[in-house]
């Protein structure tokens, strides 16, 4: 009885590793990154600093308070890649996280482009930085042909500091599939504000 | 039993290990079907020369959409240079269309990235909005009848063999 229990003990750890996610070091900005992969999809989240953030967009028109709205955010580095033979179609409306691992319903989804554009149309923000801030983030929906990747900023609507499991969705050959990065940290605000929504 | 968990650890160490160790760019170009029409354009280059896309029929286009903070499309800029150097004896034209920047910022760039092919400037991003681009950066090929042939999403090792061979093999194309 014991062996069959190993057994399917053992067959049942190869796809929970599949799908599991592992913490590091980007190489290119030296900040934590995580990584998952599965279902032919890799997922890589790098944490951003708010300076970070504050710099780049002060950098491309934005002005103080606008940028100290954007770095209010838990800004991830969102890179995903389709290493499988079929289209995958993204839509990060339909992403979500769990905050601080807070039981039930208490999870958050990224602000999308469109909020962000309306905010910005409201504050008269000009077009040179608003053309920047659209190719800036994480493009809000779509389909990577196979070999296709891309990488762009997700913004998440929790105080910087918070810890988040992020739930990555897509759709391919018209069936959806799932991929939870866990544990992610968004870095902590040197100063400044937390998101109001 | 414990050799099973060994074999089952490894697999699972080896999925890890092997899926964020690669770091090298599929050369894949994705056939776009229907061949539609690629959108027609008139933009200046860094020295004040306009390229109009029409004038290009006859010839593939390597068309890249790109900014210059945007990683990817920075670490793919050297090996568009080589596929370049490779490409233009074969009569293929490589354009690269900035997204909002202006000529200082991308003059800058160019002294860190050094690069032969024709840099553009489409600083109000209506061309970019008259393709389907989401992200960047995205790369289409123009056959020589004006049509988007393939497109890549993300960056890519232009200078990969087989890359090169399907750019050729349609510019040889009738």
């Amino acid at each position: 009885m014991n062996k069959i229990r190993d057994i399917v003990t053992a067959l049942l750890l190869v796809p929970l590793c599949a799908g599991a996610s592992e913490e590091g070091i980007d190489d290119r900005t030296g900040l934590p990154r995580w990584d998952a992969a599965g279902d032919d999809v890799r997922v890589r989240l790098v944490q951003r600093l708010p300076d970070q953030t504050r710099a780049f967009f002060i950098g491309r028109g934005f002005n103080a308070a606008q940028v100290d709205r954007i770095a209010g955010h838990c800004v991830l580095q969102t890179i995903i890649y389709n290493d499988g033979g079929t289209p995958i179609v993204l839509d990060i409306a339909n992403w979500s996280a769990r905050v601080d691992d807070r039981p039930g319903d208490a999870t958050v989804q990224p602000r999308l482009m469109s909020d962000w554009q309306q905010e910005w149309t409201e504050a008269g923000v000009g077009n040179g930085p608003r053309i920047a801030f659209r190719w800036a983030l994480f493009p809000n929906q779509q389909e990577f042909a196979p070999g296709d990747w891309n990488m762009g900023m997700t913004t998440w609507p929790v105080p910087p500091g918070s810890e988040l499991d992020v739930h990555i969705r897509w759709v391919a050959d018209g069936k959806p599939h799932e991929l939870v990065v866990d544990n992610v940290r968004c870095a902590q605000a040197a100063a400044n504000s937390v998101p109001n929504q | 039993m414990k050799s099973l968990f060994r074999v089952a650890l490894l697999t699972c160490l080896f999925t890890l290990t092997s899926a964020y160790a690669q770091e090298e760019l599929e050369p894949a170009l994705t056939p776009v079907a229907g061949l539609p029409p690629a959108a027609a354009f008139e933009l200046k280059d860094l020295e004040g020369d306009v390229h109009v896309l029409a004038d290009y029929r006859g010839r593939v286009v390597v068309l890249n959409f790109w900014a210059t903070w945007c990683p990817p499309c920075r670490r793919e800029m050297p090996s568009m240079q080589r596929a370049y150097e490779e490409l233009r004896d074969h009569g293929v034209e490589m354009l690269a269309v900035d997204v909002g920047e202006d000529e200082e910022t991308v003059f800058q760039f160019t002294a860190d990235y050094p690069v032969e092919f024709p840099l553009l400037f489409d600083m109000d991003s209506k061309v970019v909005q008259s393709y389907p681009v989401k992200g960047l950066p995205t790369t289409y090929i123009i056959d020589k009848q004006g049509r988007i042939a393939f497109q890549a999403i993300g960056g890519r090792d232009w200078d990969d063999a087989a890359l090169l061979e399907e750019i050729i093999r349609l510019q040889k194309a009738p």
